[in-house]
């Protein structure tokens, strides 16, 4: 196993956002996973032990995206995981929502994808991960 | 002498052999399970014993039990077994225990159990649970061992060629094949209990086994994953580190020093190259390390990639790492084993495991030892047994140098952890295995096995008792017949017991009651004749005396009754039974009893007495029930029979005692009388004075001496002297006034009474004068004032009247007279009630109200002659005069007062029901609070909001009301709790929960003016329905909210990729596809809130109404429905059952929308692969459409509230949307004259159908006027 790749997953019931991200994050040198709800998300983490995690709020099913955020922050295999929750209400009282679930970042539907990119960035680093980004036009950031 | 010398010799031999084969015994035991062993040698201890001896036998244990020092290395097994030989030996020897199984049980369980424990536990400091099952063990193991050598021993006596050797050497007697049987029968149970339950540890001891190997298996694999992921992230640490090295240029980033530290502590290299240069990079050395490691093992290391590999150095073993990066750059990790072995603790240490670790290098030598236990502290090398059981010896060696005992250590499980060639195994000791085992049976056959020991020696000694019993039952049956044989002794094997004889002589005894009985038969005839007769003068003697009046009790010459009479029972109160042999004192009260017996001593030593033949005396005896008597006693002598007796004669002259006293004190009362009367006082006999008092001689001025004699009419001197003469010849009681002259002539007024009582049984006359002259002054005073009173009332201004006590009118002045319109003539005598208006409970009874209004004010109502009711203001005072009581009443007249108060009342009542009734009506609450905080007024709708009626509330204050909210407050309770007495609140808002959840809203006031606050009024409204609605809505607006943004985030980010970066055709077009279908996701959403907002304002323009075919309608919703259905496998079907047209009159696009809608409805809260079904039907009047779906369903409260707006049923929750859909499909049918009919199982499905009118019937109705 090489460890030193960026593994990142997002989560969320709407394909289309899912192939956003994934289309947005294809410029990192990243594997993306996808799940579409909260079960096959806990799926995912156990097997590949992504670093980071975007999560959707809302999502069909008994577990929303802040429940997940608090199971992996609780849980002493992932909790070094770098969450980032997406949500499209924008409200004050969802954001101290999230907030309050420790994730590490917050993010509101629509989001450009640099937001989305820096975010990321950023908890790659936290992660110590090498995070080399390309975008077609030729700059590169590390 | 030759016997003795064989039999010495015989001895010796047998000596040898039982400590032969007890060795053999103890060195070829077999291991039952877990370690224990099974020792046969106290067999042959207890058969040396039996014929050696106590104390040769005892000698024998100790050399036979010798072994199990060298087999368990420590001396108290054989303290244990050597006791077992000498108690057992004692017991057999010297007590009269004869039994070597009982024997032995009783050691084991009184001296046996408790030594091993004492020994183990606190010598070997054992666990408990260790030495219970050690203890366990050995006592099984010298009974059954005695059970054995007993059963041995029987073998050998019938075996005759030995039998006659051995009888040389018997102590004791034979054995029958009974006692064999029994002894066997006895022992048998323990046997097969003990096979089961060993059977029973057996598998419970391989399940725990199995428990013990899973556990080692997981633990095992945690620390696998742990250590692969702590050895790859460190390979990938050092590679990035590389990179930072080679890549970057800059030798001093703050990263690259972090991990640095980080990789350092675990690995003493970390060497960077490739394969062509070789190392380039140190990137990380530990001196040590790099010196034992020399560039030859180095270059090795680098020539394969992705290597893995040990190798030991010195005797010191190495692990490395070569990985490749990206560039081809190579980085190899060293680590010592002890840096893998810490990786593994930890790993451990986290999981909580309680195992050891050993490492083995490629040829299976130990390299390092590890875990939680004392393993670590060895750090030789060692091979271990492939087989897994046992270590090698020398290991052992080492292990039990440790300080435990015997612990074997077991490979519960084989676990290679494969770090190419450097395995480690786990282990555990067998110890904790065993306690596992131990802990869960130990008790259990500690319990079992006492139990069982008991019950042996128990069926042991009953089986002796009930063998005598037997033999004393059979012996007491013979002796009761008549043979006459007293002395048989029964054979029953051995010596008879000690119970015989007492039952021989007993029976004896009975045959020699027997024979008497018989005689005494014999007699019996003629002794009954002479009882018969002599029973006969009894009787007749006993009632003579039962019927003489005074008691009579006969006592022998010691003062013992003998017999008492029926009177002395009446006036003690024994019975006669009772005082038959009681001393005769019983009789005598607590001050004579002395004295009685003292008497009755005296008599008997000098035959002299006071009492005795001298007539009666006055005593007091004791009754039963400790009441003293006064008694008159006689007491004669009597000679009966030869036998000095006392007969005493008593009488209860209780009475007669009492009536002296009565009488003695009537004289004394008499005298009192006399002495305190302020009257003169005269007793005459014939006219003449025989006896006086002090006052009559003051009163007539004679001295004591003139006064005895002389004639009353003299004395009395009154100025009508018939008049006293009349008055006594008249024989009246009643007192006369008359006046008397004095000494001196003067006359002053008396008042006589002439009295004839009855004293000393004699008729007595006296004569009562009493000097009234001040009275008389009084009254004369009295009646002046009077007449002056009388005349102040008649002119009073007020109204005044009196009556007497009956009521009847005495007085009536002339202002009551005005008033009333009643003549004073015409009023004086008539009860006055009949008049006045009282109470029913005073009318009835006058007296009573005169009582009741005595120094009183009262209101009293009259009649007015003319009938016009009056009322007056009364003060009732009552006056005593001359022995009449009047009764006046003073008034004020307050007839228009009183009106005006009856006419107010009313208006009052009439504004307080008007006020009631709008607060009945009101649908909120209201309290009335006064300035005390309490509550005076609640209407009815606080009880149906609260739950408090009104007997509740009014016993509370505000405190209380306050603390009762509280209770059952859900929601806000702090604001509700801080409301202060005197303030004003607005709009605040709770729930309570009880009777029903609801939100309220308390607004209070003050009642006040300028100076006071009266009390306050709490309002509260219901604002539950409110509460909800605005709850609903806010929920729906960031419902809405988010279900706008969500297609707008696609929308914008595809975009902005698509403006960013170059995608070929395929790609462009599939994004743009999202971006549109997005897009009309969000022109659906903003449609409905649009709708939304229509019904709200309720605008009608917006529907043309047409002749439509639903048909068309129904099949161009089922089409564009189908292809959200096929997203979700559902199968749409529609049915139409009709050809013909199904015309109807309404908006086309609505209809549409409705009927989409139910249809979206069925789609989204079904389940993938069910099916959704559409049936028209076409009726006379009516034309339906049923849409059935297999999804998610409503509960009956659910099915009511649909189409509520913004009600969503629960269980929708994740599914989206807004919760319109239905209001509108309500709201376009209901526009329709249509109706909708919702039938729902909950978990099974719905059927929503929508029901309109043909068009021909729509006319019908329109042109009606509608419904």
């Amino acid at each position: 196993m090489s460890g030193n790749e960026l593994r990142i997953l997002i989560v969320d019931d709407n394909p289309d956002l899912r192939k956003l991200v994934r289309m947005t994050l294809s410029y990192l040198d990243a594997a993306v996973y996808e799940a579409k709800n909260a079960e096959e998300a806990l799926q995912v983490i156990t097997k590949e032990y992504p670093q980071i995690v975007i999560l959707d709020v809302m999502m069909p099913g008994k577990t929303d995206g802040i429940e997940v955020c608090r199971q992996i922050k609780s849980s002493i295999e992932m909790k070094w995981m770098y969450v980032i929750l997406l949500s499209a209400k924008g409200q004050e009282r969802d954001i101290q929502k999230g907030l309050s679930a420790i994730c590490d970042a917050y993010l509101v539907k629509p989001f450009s994808p640099l937001e989305l990119i820096g975010e990321v960035e950023k908890g790659a680093h936290t992660q110590e991960v090498s995070c080399a980004i390309t975008f077609e036009t030729g700059s590169t950031i590390i | 002498m030759t016997n003795e010398v064989t039999t010495r010799s015989v001895s010796i031999k047998f000596f040898f052999l039982m400590v032969v084969l007890g060795l053999l015994g103890n060195i070829f035991s077999p291991t039952l399970f877990f370690g224990i062993d099974y020792l046969f040698g106290s067999v042959f201890t207890m058969l040396a014993l039996r014929f050696l001896g106590w104390k040769v036998g005892a000698l024998t244990g100790l050399i036979i039990s010798s072994y199990t020092f060298y087999l368990w290395g420590h001396p108290y097994a054989i303290v244990s077994f050597f006791l077992e030989a000498l108690v057992v030996g004692f017991l057999v020897y010297k007590t009269k225990i004869k039994d070597y199984v009982i024997a032995d049980i009783l050691f084991w369980l009184f001296v046996g159990f408790p030594v091993v424990f004492f020994c183990y536990k606190n010598v070997l400091s054992l666990e408990t649970s260790v030495v219970q099952i050690i203890a366990l063990k050995q006592t099984v193991n010298g009974v059954v061992n005695t059970v054995i050598s007993v059963l041995l021993y029987i073998a050998l006596l019938n075996y005759k060629h030995y039998s006659l050797l051995l009888q040389a050497l018997c102590a004791n007697k034979h054995w029958q094949l009974s006692q064999l049987l029994r002894t066997l029968l006895i022992i048998f149970p323990l046997i097969p209990l003990m096979v089961v339950l060993i059977a029973i540890n057996k598998s419970n001891y391989e399940s725990i086994l199995k428990e013990e190997r899973e556990y080692i298996s997981q633990t095992g694999n945690y620390v696998e994953a742990h250590l692969s992921s702590s050895i790859n992230n460190h390979i990938n640490e050092a590679k990035y580190l590389a990179k930072l090295y080679f890549d970057s240029g800059q030798e001093e980033t703050k990263n690259r020093n972090e991990l640095l530290r980080e990789v350092n502590a675990i690995t003493p290299v970390v060497v960077a190259g490739n394969a062509e240069n070789g190392v380039e990079k140190y990137l990380f050395h530990s001196d040590n390390t790099l010196e034992m490691i020399q560039d030859e093992v180095l270059k090795k290391l680098f020539s394969e990639p992705e290597n893995k590999l040990s190798f030991s150095v010195d005797g010191k073993f190495f692990y490395s790492l070569v990985d490749m990066d990206e560039r081809s750059r190579r980085v190899l990790t060293i680590y010592p084993v002890e840096a893998i072995h810490e990786i593994v603790n930890e790993a451990l240490s986290h999981h909580n495991a309680e195992v050891d670790i050993l490492f083995l290098s490629p040829d299976a030598k130990v390299i390092s030892l590890g875990g939680l236990s004392k393993l670590s502290d060895i750090h030789e090398t060692h091979s271990i047994d492939e087989t897994g059981l046992f270590l090698e010896p020398n290991l052992q060696e080492d292990l039990s140098k440790i300080g435990s005992w015997n612990q074997s250590y077991l490979f519960v499980d084989l676990k290679f952890i494969n770090l190419t060639d450097l395995t480690f195994r786990l282990l555990q000791p067998t110890v904790e295995l065993t306690s596992k085992v131990q802990q869960s049976y130990g008790d259990t056959l500690l319990f079992t096995l006492v139990i069982i020991l008991l019950l042996v020696l128990m069926a042991k000694l009953v089986s002796n008792k009930f063998e005598t019993y037997l033999a004393a039952w059979s012996q007491m049956l013979n002796t009761l017949t008549i043979d006459k044989t007293h002395s048989s002794v029964i054979k029953f094997g051995h010596e008879p017991s000690d119970l015989t004889p007492l039952l021989v002589s007993f029976a004896h005894l009975l045959s020699i009651i027997n024979e008497e009985k018989k005689k005494l038969l014999a007699l019996n005839g003629d002794y009954k004749k002479a009882a018969r007769q002599s029973l006969n003068n009894e009787l007749y003697i006993t009632e003579v005396l039962d019927n003489i009046n005074d008691g009579i009790v006969v006592s022998d010459v010691n003062g013992v009754i003998k017999s008492v009479n029926q009177k002395i029972s009446t006036i003690f109160g024994y019975s006669m039974e009772e005082l038959v042999g009681t001393p005769s004192s019983t009789l005598s009260a607590h001050a004579y009893k002395d004295a009685h017996n003292n008497g009755i001593k005296r008599y008997n030593k000098t035959q002299k007495s006071k009492f005795v033949n001298h007539g009666s005396v006055e005593a007091q005896g004791l009754t039963k029930l400790g009441k003293t008597l006064d008694i008159d006693i006689s007491v004669s002598k009597l000679v009966l029979q030869n036998e000095v007796n006392f007969i005493a004669v008593i009488r209860d002259i209780s009475l007669k005692k009492e009536y002296e006293s009565q009488l003695h004190q009537a004289n004394r009362r008499m005298a009192q009388f006399l002495a305190a009367s302020t009257d003169a006082i005269l007793f005459y006999d014939n006219y003449k004075v025989v006896d006086f008092n002090d006052i009559a001689i003051e009163l007539f001025g004679y001295s004591k001496a003139q006064i005895i004699g002389k004639d009353i009419f003299e004395l009395v001197n009154l100025e009508d002297p018939a008049t006293l003469s009349t008055y006594i010849e008249a024989g009246e009681e009643t007192s006369i006034e008359c006046r008397c002259l004095n000494n001196s002539g003067r006359p002053f007024p008396v008042e006589l009474i002439a009295k004839t009582i009855t004293f000393e049984n004699k008729l007595k006359q006296l004569l009562i004068v009493k000097d009234i002259s001040i009275k008389k002054a009084n009254e004369a005073k009295y009646n002046a004032v009077r007449k002056e009173n009388e005349l102040l009332i008649e002119k009073a201004n007020n109204p005044i009247f009196s009556v007497n006590t009956q009521g009847d009118i005495i007085q009536w002045n002339r202002s009551v007279e005005d008033l009333t319109g009643w003549n004073k003539k015409e009023i004086t005598g008539i009860n006055i009630s009949s008049i006045i208006n009282l109470e029913p409970e005073l009318a009835s009874n006058f007296e009573h109200f005169l009582q009741k209004v005595r120094n009183t004010k009262y209101e009293l109502r009259l009649k007015s002659k003319t009938n016009r009711e009056l009322t007056i203001l009364v003060s009732v005072v009552s006056v005593d005069e001359q022995n009449n009581q009047t009764v006046i009443f003073i008034g004020q007249d307050i007839t228009e007062i009183d009106d005006y108060r009856k006419k107010s009342k009313l208006a009052a009542k009439q504004k307080e029901s008007q006020l009631n009734t709008i607060f009945n009506l009101s649908p909120d609450a209201y309290v009335v609070i006064n300035d005390v905080s309490q509550i005076v007024f609640a209407n009815p709708a606080f009880t149906r909001l609260t739950g408090y009626d009104g007997k509740q509330y009014t016993d509370i204050d505000l405190v209380g009301f306050k603390q009762l909210l509280v209770q059952n407050c859900i929601e806000n309770k702090a604001q509700l709790l801080n409301i202060k007495d005197n303030e004003e609140v607005t709009d605040l808002r709770f729930s309570i929960n009880h009777p029903q959840p609801v939100t309220l809203s308390l607004t209070s006031k003050l009642i006040k003016n300028k100076n006071a606050t009266f009390g306050s009024v709490w309002f509260l409204r219901d604002v539950t329905h409110e509460t909800k609605v605005d709850k609903m809505k806010s929920e729906f607006l960031s419902t809405a909210a988010h279900e706008l943004r969500t297609p707008l985030a696609s929308i914008l980010g595809f975009s902005d990729l698509l403006l960013r970066n170059k995608y070929d055709e395929v790609e462009q077009d599939e994004l743009l596809n999202i971006i549109n279908r997005q897009s009309l996701n969000l022109r659906t959403l903003l449609n409905e809130l649009l709708d939304l907002a229509k019904i709200e304002a309720n605008n009608t323009d917006f529907y043309s109404m047409n002749k439509v075919d639903i048909k068309d309608v129904v099949t161009s919703v089922s089409t564009d429905m189908s292809i959200l259905a096929k997203e979700k496998q559902i199968t749409l079907n529609h049915n139409i059952e009709v050809k013909k047209p199904a015309y109807i009159y309404g908006d086309k696009e609505k209809l549409g929308q409705a009927i989409t809608n139910v249809v979206s409805n069925a789609i989204k809260y079904s389940d993938n692969g069910t099916t959704v079904n559409i049936l028209l039907t076409v009726g006379r009047s009516e034309i339906c459409v049923a849409v059935r779906d297999e999804g998610i369903g409503m509960t009956k409260e659910e099915m009511a509230r649909v189409g509520e707006r913004f009600y969503r049923a629960e269980k929708s929750g994740n599914i989206p949307g807004t919760g319109l859909g239905m209001t509108i499909v309500k709201e376009i049918i209901a526009r329709h004259k249509g109706s909708i009919d919702i039938d729902s199982s909950y978990g099974e499905g719905s059927t929503i159908k929508i029901c309109l009118p043909t068009f021909s019937n729509s006319i019908l109705i329109k042109e009606e006027g509608g419904k």
